[in-house]
């Protein structure tokens, strides 16, 4: 099979080509008729459109305009929406992320096989368990009437604190129990990039004498930090949804205030009217950011040296 | 072996690690623990309880006899679901890895163009009605093929796995080419071996969803007979967060399901999927000797 | 490894094509039967089809649906009695119920009639769309028993301006909302189910003291904001929770800025602080979570949609046996505290445009009117096969099989003269049931009517109108909770007030009042 030397280089591109364009052929097609074909309906952000009347109800809705983008960032709780999603998203990631590499790390660092394997498999336990579910069991831990925190608090001869309906108190817990959930299925991506590394930059390291510290800090963490780019900059670009089903099932009226966000604002009016329109109009808006973002934190990563996503 | 000779140093770092990851794994486990003993509960005294229950005086399998009782449409689902689970993985798997080795090429023109343009997916779609329609005009309405084409690539894991794909050395690739290898099968004989942990995880992220997905057999499915697990049971586990206008509560005129049996719930439709990751890891455990490929 | 690969990737075809045949084969084989009465039925010349969508309840089990010889058996007597087959769509509830539906609409199936839950599917959010048929004449015609099973206000709520009925009702205007006390407890303690608000406070205080649930568990008073303004607004506002005629301005204002509202957050912020109330007050928002709380057992006032309490006692009982509720009336400065409960004209069944023959599912609704035992099979099964009456009686079902039946031809629900009339032996239903068939659901002795009980406002009008109504509906429940835990000083109720004219609340106040001036043209 070996081509001989003689034989035409170019030829052998030309082919490499053709085969690149049908192995990517499948998966091109797939975006172009499953993702990009129904993007036309973005257009019902523009008009008044009626679920249940289909391809006739895009098509023929009348045109309204910019009107159901004004009524979303004229809403006299933009502002706050907007702040809570910012607020509650970053701090998700910025606490988050750290948080998932150390655990990462730390699992990479255990060397009894079975202990590190049964650690893994519980952590990414709660990643199974539905919010519903979650926000039962956060209730009748922080609960003010007999819940286990607030009587340890009371024991020790504090004042019981309502987590649940106080202020501040509630983001902690909207962040703490969204990293609680996910982190443990965060490492597996960084698990499996750090499987990757060759075996023999470690070996070569440890005959000059490095220690964990060192290997960790010169190998390891360069090893993988691509890849941590990659998975930032693709969280950025999620940073306008900050946890719809979760917030769902936690909030009440009483934090509104600091837990409203954009999804559960949408949430709302969509039961009043059921307003496909207005929920469309909304999700362009936060594309839109979600875009820049996005753009912005690749030329970043780009200026820092690092690959970038394109 | 050198290296065997490190392990045996068990330091004071080692005893943190270990001692904070079983803290760690306490609290993650904790209210699985509670779910499967609320869900062996009885109803009374679930009630006098309330909700949650670590330690059940009587051991009681109503919730399951619900469930899983005479005529339940539970085993149907699952049949579905592992259909979903198995061709839908299967296949995702197979186009994501060819599709993502392509964009891994540095000699492919418009490489960034293209990168770009399935990035672009990962933040604009065209919502529900008009996905539907697109769905029902290819004729995969009340397939269950609908269930597995609309989730085919999925941009995320295509650019984590192309980020895998991109950090193997190109001179690899180069001496396969050297040797006269097409591409297809440089990635077969080359890349995938090198990637295995990759596969694995993005096979696992696949298989998951796949598993925990029920917002497209709720719209692309109409017959009730094909639908997969996840959205039998979660009518059960959803019912708690009911009634966010006053009116709705008129529609509360039977008792809507205890704690008990979302817990069931919960234990059926999860439980399975858990046991998936152990045979991921086997390919997480050794690191990768490209040397002993390249020799 | 390549060798792996490729047994991998055919064991992996393999699976798949097992898999399609296992997945793909078992519903057919189960669609086999129905095709054939299908088959059946068009061969004897086209008996006429009613395809009727409804969405599943939240009960236990009903995923799974009803056994698919019963729903044969009750389709063969409505066909036998009507000469119309219908079939029953389920589909899922909730909030999935109106993404479905409207793909199920969208998507071109043939739909004759479906419910609207009120929760995502109202009547509303069609009705102006052109997908309905007015039923005004199509029920006078051929179902006018229909028209007297509800009360006039029930229509008027489905009525829109032209005078187009646009649904059947399923709820009525009704007493739903009752103040339940403990009367174990009001006994143990010397006491007598209040008459007043100041009684009942001494009631809630005399259970903080003695502490009959013991442990100092005892919840002298379970509700939540939104539940309390049904069962005790009515005490401090004239017209409890309704929109209100302002007579020195002329207009029609939102209950919160009703004179006694402040009356009404003090009230509550003292009984909070007094610790009557559930010290999770502010975070219980829904229907299961005060249910929770009711089957604990530690709850000695009861504020709430009556089978939050009904189908808890009969769990309590379990647990306390002399464990019981009663309700009465209780009176405040403004007047009794309960407020009627008058739906907004969401829920019901309508008929789509679609709908080739209404007249033959006007057949069925008389059928399901016609009398208590059509209903009973409609609700229970066959006569003598899954239920009989109870020994000696007429309105007590016994139920004698254990098909699963999840009320796939339930067209009365909630009727006065039918659902509200039965009883049952099946001990946890029976307090539930009892409650209505003692006509304690439409008592006038217990609650007050609200302002707007006799006529229906244009949700479609108002939500066009006011284009921040969510923004005022939240500003109220964010701001009301926090009155009533003292998060916010009641001497800014004031600058609250202000802040909702911010907010929009103009545009409601203007909004509404030109509805009313229409209405009393």
């Amino acid at each position: 099979m070996k081509i001989t030397r003689t034989g035409t280089i170019k030829k052998y591109k030309a082919n490499k080509m053709r085969m690149y364009l049908l192995l990517m052929l499948p998966g091109i097609l797939y975006f172009i008729i499953i993702r990009y074909v129904p993007m036309a309906g973005l257009i019902i952000a523009f008009k008044d459109f009626s679920p249940f009347e289909g391809l006739h109800g895009i098509i023929s809705g009348e045109w309204v305009g910019l009107h159901h983008f004004i009524k979303f960032t004229s809403s006299y709780f933009f502002w706050n929406v907007m702040w809570n999603t910012l607020l509650i998203s970053f701090l998700k990631l910025l606490i988050g992320f750290p948080l998932t590499v150390i655990l990462a790390l730390l699992l990479n660092e255990i060397r009894h096989i079975r202990f590190k394997k049964t650690v893994q498999t519980i952590s990414y336990m709660p990643y199974f368990i539905s919010w519903v579910v979650v926000a039962g069991l956060l209730f009748e831990l922080f609960s003010v009437q007999n819940g286990i925190i607030n009587t340890i608090i009371v024991k020790l001869g504090g004042e019981p604190i309502n987590f649940m309906a106080g202020g501040s108190y509630f983001r902690g817990i909207i962040i703490g129990s969204d990293i609680w959930k996910t982190i443990g299925w965060a490492t597996i991506v960084i698990l499996a990039a750090i499987t990757s590394i060759e075996m023999e930059q470690y070996e070569s390291a440890y005959l000059e004498g490095a220690n964990r510290f060192q290997k960790l800090w010169y190998i390891t963490l360069p090893s993988i930090s691509e890849i941590l780019v990659l998975i930032f900059i693709l969280r950025i670009g999620k940073v306008l949804d900050a946890g719809f089903e979760q917030i769902l099932v936690l909030y009440s009226p009483a934090v509104y205030g600091v837990s409203d966000i954009i999804d559960t604002y949408v949430y709302r009016e969509g039961i009043i009217n059921m307003n496909y329109s207005f929920a469309t109009a909304v999700g362009l808006f936060k594309s839109v950011i979600a875009l820049m973002l996005i753009i912005s934190t690749n030329a970043l990563a780009k200026r820092m040296n690092k690959e970038g996503i394109w | 072996m050198s290296l065997k000779k490190t392990y045996k140093e068990f330091n004071l770092f080692d005893i943190c690690n270990y001692t904070a990851l079983t803290l760690f794994s306490f609290t993650f486990i904790l209210p699985f623990l509670i779910i499967i003993s609320t869900s062996f509960v009885g109803t009374a005294e679930a009630a006098a309880k309330g909700g949650y229950v670590l330690i059940p005086e009587n051991i009681d399998l109503s919730a399951y006899r619900i469930l899983l009782g005479k005529g339940s449409a539970m085993y149907r689902a699952y049949l579905v679901t592992i259909f979903r689970l198995v061709v839908g993985t299967g296949f995702s798997l197979f186009f994501t890895a060819t599709f993502a080795y392509v964009l891994a090429q540095r000699d492919l023109r418009c490489r960034k163009t293209i990168t770009f343009l399935v990035l672009f997916t990962m933040l604009f779609s065209g919502g529900l009605v008009p996905t539907f329609l697109l769905i029902r005009a290819i004729g995969l309405y009340n397939s269950l093929w609908s269930l597995v084409i609309p989730l085919l690539i999925d941009t995320w894991y295509l650019l984590i796995m192309r980020n895998f794909f991109m950090s193997i050395p190109v001179s690899l690739q180069e001496a396969a080419e050297i040797d006269g290898a097409t591409p297809f099968q440089i990635l077969h004989k080359v890349i995938l071996p090198l990637s295995m942990p990759v596969i694995a995880t993005i096979g696992l992220f696949y298989a998951v969803e796949h598993w925990n997905q029920w917002f497209d057999a709720l719209i692309y499915l109409e017959d009730a007979k094909k639908y997969p697990v996840q959205l039998l049971l979660r009518r059960i586990i959803q019912a708690s967060k009911i009634d966010n206008l006053e009116h709705q509560m008129t529609s509360v005129t039977k008792m809507p399901p205890g704690d008990t049996v979302k817990a069931a719930t919960i234990v059926v439709s999860t439980i399975p999927i858990l046991f998936i990751y152990p045979f991921v890891q086997k390919y997480f455990v050794k690191g990768i000797m490209v040397g002993s490929i390249k020799g | 490894m390549g060798k792996n690969f490729k047994k991998a990737v055919c064991l992996l075809t393999i699976m798949a094509m097992l898999l399609v045949m296992a997945a793909c084969g078992s519903p057919q084989s189960v669609n086999e039967n129905e095709d054939t009465t299908k088959g059946g039925a068009t061969q004897k010349e086209e008996v006429p089809e009613i395809h009727f969508y409804k969405d599943m309840m939240n009960t236990e089990g009903a995923e799974a649906g009803s056994d698919p010889d019963i729903v044969k058996d009750i389709q063969d007597i409505i066909q036998d009695a009507t000469g119309v087959k219908v079939i029953t769509h389920f589909l899922p509830s909730g909030d999935e119920y109106a993404t479905k539906l409207n793909m199920v609409l969208a998507s071109g199936t043939q739909v004759d009639a479906f419910l609207c839950d009120g929760v995502g599917v109202k009547v509303s959010n069609y009705s102006n769309k052109g997908v309905l048929q007015p039923l005004q004449d199509l029920l006078k015609q051929h179902a006018p028993i229909v028209l007297d099973s509800w009360s006039k206000e029930a229509f008027t709520k489905l009525t829109d301006k032209e005078g187009n009925l646009w649904g059947i009702p399923r709820e009525d205007v009704q007493t739903t909302w009752p103040m339940f006390i403990r009367e174990d407890w009001l006994k143990k303690c010397g006491l007598e189910y209040p008459k007043t608000i100041e009684e009942f406070e001494n009631v809630l205080k005399v259970f903080k003291e003695k502490d009959p649930a013991g442990n100092g568990n005892t919840v002298p008073l379970m509700t939540f904001s939104r539940y309390s303004r049904y069962s005790l607004l009515g005490g401090f506002v004239k017209y409890g929770l309704s929109p209100w005629l302002d007579e020195s301005s002329g207009q029609i204002k939102n209950w919160i800025e009703a004179p006694g509202v402040v009356d009404y957050l003090t009230t509550m912020n003292r009984w909070y602080e007094m610790g009557y109330l559930h010290k999770d007050f502010a975070s219980i928002t829904d229907y299961n979570g005060i249910a929770t709380e009711v089957a604990k057992g530690n709850c000695g006032a009861v504020g709430a949609w009556y089978s939050v309490t009904t189908f808890r006692l009969p769990l309590i009982q379990q647990n306390i046996p002399e464990a019981n509720y009663i309700c009465g009336p209780i009176t405040g400065p403004a007047g009794l505290i309960e407020t009627y409960y008058a739906m907004s004209g969401g829920i019901g069944t309508v008929v789509t445009k679609k709908c080739k023959n209404p007249e033959d599912f006007m057949k069925v609704l008389s059928w399901a009117y016609d009398s208590i035992e059509n209903f009973v099979i409609s609700d229970s099964g066959i006569k003598d096969k899954d239920w009989k009456w109870a020994d000696g009686t007429t309105d007590v079902v016994e139920k004698i099989s254990d098909r699963k039946y999840f009320y796939d031809f339930r067209f009365a629900e909630a009727v006065m003269s039918l659902e509200y009339t039965l009883r049952t032996l099946d001990p946890a239903s029976k307090f539930h049931m009892d409650f209505a068939a003692d006509g304690k659901c439409a008592d006038a002795n217990r609650a007050k009517k609200p302002f707007d009980i006799a006529f229906g406002w244009d949700s479609n009008a108002i939500s066009n109108n006011v284009p921040t109504l969510s923004d005022i509906d939240r500003l109220i429940d964010q701001e009301v909770i926090k009155f009533m835990i003292g998060e916010r000083p009641i001497s800014e109720y004031d600058k609250f007030i202000k802040e909702l004219y911010d907010a929009g609340m103009q545009d409601w106040v203007d909004e509404y009042t030109r509805q009313y001036t229409e209405i009393m043209k």
